[in-house]
């Protein structure tokens, strides 16, 4: 069975700016995917053409084995889009402006006031139905938004940068809402600049960086990976004057002092294989190590990291003479 | 505890254009609509009331329709068009195109729907002078024929401009989209105040031709019905291909009707045996929509539109170089409507008809100039994605380029540049001194010159319909 997301030697060039650079991946039917990158790191522009709403100049995506760009209707009718910002209409209400959404996709009658109803249920909408839609706060637009989003009841969501302004608690009912729609088999595909929370929810995660993919995998590897030179970091609290740690890791080859801490420090070893030889160094050369362990990193470190390793020049050139795609003229 | 259920909204039935329905349900809550109705209801409630006072007992019915019809016109040809000039660029400067562009509703249906919302509203001002129609009756000195026609013409004009300033809402050049349509609404004030208002007898001479008492004045309203359909088409077309996805074919359609309507006017004309004077500017006019659109159209082809082409041979691929979207098969295409009016004048000749070679210079000058924009617009706006807005400034630029010199000229009557500057395609009408030979000889020179640097220019986007056709002859 096809993937529900593949994308193939993506390139989307605006003139001289590469803002994809030949990515590739694929999103399996049911799961939830984080597509992490900084700002203009071509998040958004690869979502929009996974939505069809824009080209790519060389590549190719398909959506549950559709091409984005030669069946965009069929595309359409299978996903749901919510972008990162946009205006709601004036003159309209919560109700009417989800009304006018459900008759634009084809629902008449009883049907249509069933739809609406279901997704303003789901959403929490229902105390809203006779606010205008453009004087909602952006908690309850983003609602609005997903529920507008769910009314054809797609097997897959692109969602840009969802929780982007939202209030904690705005973000812990968008979080809810996502986790339901994740639980009823919905294919996700979000990006967001919060890790934490795509590190909760989602399978897999992407970076993106310059247009290219730097990672693509799930969220606890890299909080148990290494940093970018493949070492690991310890906490180390011991009795007495912290200090003393810090002295003696200069004393020894294999560990670096990070940082110091209340009680003792974060410092560095660069393998985990030696892990045991430093801590029992350590009780012999008379420090009280009360706690030793190693550290999970959160994601925006390993985040950091990814892109540290992945802008370290390399030494040697290389291998690879590809040469550029030439983008067919507009 | 289950939730309540919503409350069912019933304003509009299921089977309107949703997009009519979004937006009257925006527009007949919007200020613009209310303030522009209510005005117009106490405008003309007042003027009534002081011209029936005034104005003299033999005149007092044609000054009240005057009165009616000048405020209508200004509300329905004025005003009205203008609000299209926001229609689509709200949608797209608010991100909403995006959203309704996933819906079901095609993107003709989109801008449709804008449209139909906007003219609706005309229909209700409309509705709202017949009492005022009525009550004028009263006055005597009706021709009820006439005004009743010169009601309808009105608001068919006013859906026609709707329909362009909706088309035109979609380009991002502000330039093109707010200024034009300005620009053109401040001269059509002009027009209407000289027409109901101005010395000359417009006004009459208007109502005598919609009197329809002569077989000239009845084609005459039938060919304003023609062209305010065929214009309005192409203006919702230009929109609609705006917005729409590149999988969408909206030129092949375009180009047929056009062609085929093109043809039609000029068979129909030549065996009526009209002038080659009547009949090139009204061929020229409706040229202008279609080759300005198929002269700037995005040239990305996918296969789902290759495909239905390819699958009729040799026949079906040479049908594409005509019809395929995009601007290097739209050089043909253009090139094709050249030549077809080049046969009627052959035909002309033909049945022994004597062709002004004025009217040549014009028809040469006609596509010199846009072949001129297309060259000018491929070397200083290569990258720009809204090519139409520069393609119309460059045209502009031509006109206007060629009034200076000629204003210069004229200001220094040692001056004689203008034949210099032959080469832009507009000089032709300020070139008096230039013998007819040589500016027929000019005229055609730049229908060539421009018309082969189009090609060169364009050669590239060849190579990608030909891959384009190859790659659906592998994978079909």
């Amino acid at each position: 069975m096809s993937n529900a997301i593949a994308v193939k030697n993506l390139y989307r060039y605006f003139g001289p700016l590469k803002a994809v650079d030949g990515i590739s991946f694929d999103v399996p039917h049911g799961s939830v995917c984080g597509f992490v990158g900084a700002n203009g790191a071509g998040k958004t522009t690869t979502m929009r053409i996974m939505a069809t709403l824009d080209y790519p100049t060389m590549g190719n995506v398909e959506i549950c084995g559709i091409n984005v760009v030669n069946f965009p209707a069929k595309v359409r009718s299978l996903i749901g889009w919510m972008p990162d910002h946009f205006g709601n209409y004036e003159h309209m209400t919560v109700l009417e402006y989800l009304d006018f959404y459900a008759r634009a996709l084809g629902y008449t009658g009883k049907e249509r006031m069933m739809r609406v109803q279901e997704v303003m249920e789901f959403a929490d909408l229902i105390p809203l139905a006779d606010r205008l839609s453009n004087k909602l706060s952006k908690g309850m637009t983003q609602r609005l938004c997903l529920g507008r989003s769910l009314i054809h009841d797609p097997q897959i969501l692109i969602m840009d940068e969802p929780a982007a302004g939202l209030d904690p608690k705005a973000r812990v009912e968008l979080k809810h809402l996502i986790r339901i729609l994740a639980d009823e088999g919905k294919t996700i595909f979000i990006s967001s600049h919060i890790l934490s929370e795509l590190g909760e929810m989602c399978d897999s995660l992407l970076f993106i960086n310059n247009g290219r993919i730097v990672h693509h995998g799930d969220a606890e590897s890299l909080k148990h990976g290494t940093d970018h030179q493949g070492g690991y970091f310890f906490d180390v609290q011991v009795l007495g004057n912290p200090q003393a740690l810090s002295d003696w890791t200069v004393t020894n080859p294999y560990t670096e002092f990070i940082e110091s801490r209340k009680q003792g420090g974060r410092i560095r070893i660069e393998s985990i294989d030696t892990a045991g030889r430093v801590l029992t160094s350590m009780i012999k050369d008379g420090l009280q190590v009360v706690e030793f362990h190693k550290e999970q990193r959160n994601l925006e470190d390993a985040f950091i990291d990814m892109l540290d390793k992945v802008n370290t020049p390399p030494e040697m050139p290389p291998s690879s003479n590809a040469m550029p795609p030439t983008p067919p003229s507009q | 505890m289950s939730t309540p259920p919503i409350h069912p909204i019933s304003d509009f039935p299921d089977k309107l254009n949703p997009m009519l329905v979004k937006e009257l349900r925006q527009g007949l809550r919007g200020i613009g609509f209310v303030v522009l109705f209510i005005s117009l209801q106490a405008l003309l409630c007042f003027i009534l009331l002081i011209t029936a006072t005034v104005a003299s007992y033999e005149n007092a019915g044609s000054q009240l329709s005057r009165v009616i019809f000048f405020f209508f016109s200004f509300a329905v040809l004025l005003i009205q068009p203008l609000r299209g000039i926001s229609a689509l660029s709200t949608e797209i400067k608010d991100n909403t195109i995006d959203l309704l562009c996933l819906t079901r509703l095609s993107a003709w249906r989109i801008t449709y729907g804008k449209w139909v919302s906007i003219v609706s509203q005309s229909a209700l001002f409309l509705t709202a002078i017949i009492p005022y129609l009525i009550l004028r009756y009263f006055f005597g000195d009706m021709q009820m024929l006439a005004e009743i026609l010169l009601l309808l013409s009105t608001f068919l004009l006013s859906a026609t401009f709707t329909a362009i300033t909706v088309g035109f809402s979609g380009l991002t050049s502000a330039l093109i989209r707010v200024i034009l349509p300005i620009t053109a609404a401040a001269i059509g004030f002009m027009i209407l105040v000289s027409m109901y208002f101005g010395g000359r007898n417009n006004y009459q001479e208007i109502i005598q031709l919609l009197t329809l008492e002569s077989a000239a004045s009845t084609f005459t309203f039938l060919g304003l019905i023609c062209i305010c359909i065929y214009t309005a088409w192409m203006g919702l077309d230009l929109g609609t291909s705006i917005i729409a996805p590149i999988a969408e074919n909206r030129a092949t359609l375009r180009r047929i009707v056009s062609l085929g309507l093109i043809t039609t006017t000029l068979l129909v004309f030549s065996f009526t045996g009209v002038g080659a004077d009547v009949v090139i500017p009204l061929c020229l006019v409706l040229c202008i929509p279609v080759s300005m659109i198929s002269l700037t159209e995005n040239s990305r082809l996918v296969p789902p539109i290759v495909a239905p082409f390819t699958r009729r041979g040799v026949l079906g691929k040479s049908a594409g170089r005509l019809l395929y979207p995009g601007r290097a098969t739209g050089l043909i295409f253009v090139l094709t409507l050249y030549l077809l009016m080049h046969g009627l004048l052959l035909f002309y000749k033909y049945r022994g008809i004597t062709v002004d070679p004025w009217d040549v210079v014009v028809l040469n000058s006609f596509f010199a100039i846009l072949f001129f924009a297309l060259v000018l617009t491929h070397i200083f706006a290569r990258k720009y994605s809204n090519r139409i807005g520069i393609f119309m400034l460059f045209i502009c630029s031509q006109f206007l380029i060629s009034a200076i010199i000629y204003a210069c000229e004229e200001w220094s009557s040692k001056l004689d540049v203008m034949p210099y500057f032959f080469w832009i395609p507009t000089s032709f009408s300020y070139n008096d001194n230039m013998p007819s030979d040589a500016l027929l000889t000019a005229s055609y020179f730049n229908v060539v010159l421009y018309a082969t640097i189009g090609f060169v220019t364009t050669r590239p986007l060849w190579k990608h319909i030909r891959a384009t056709e190859q790659q659906v002859h592998h994978d079909p």
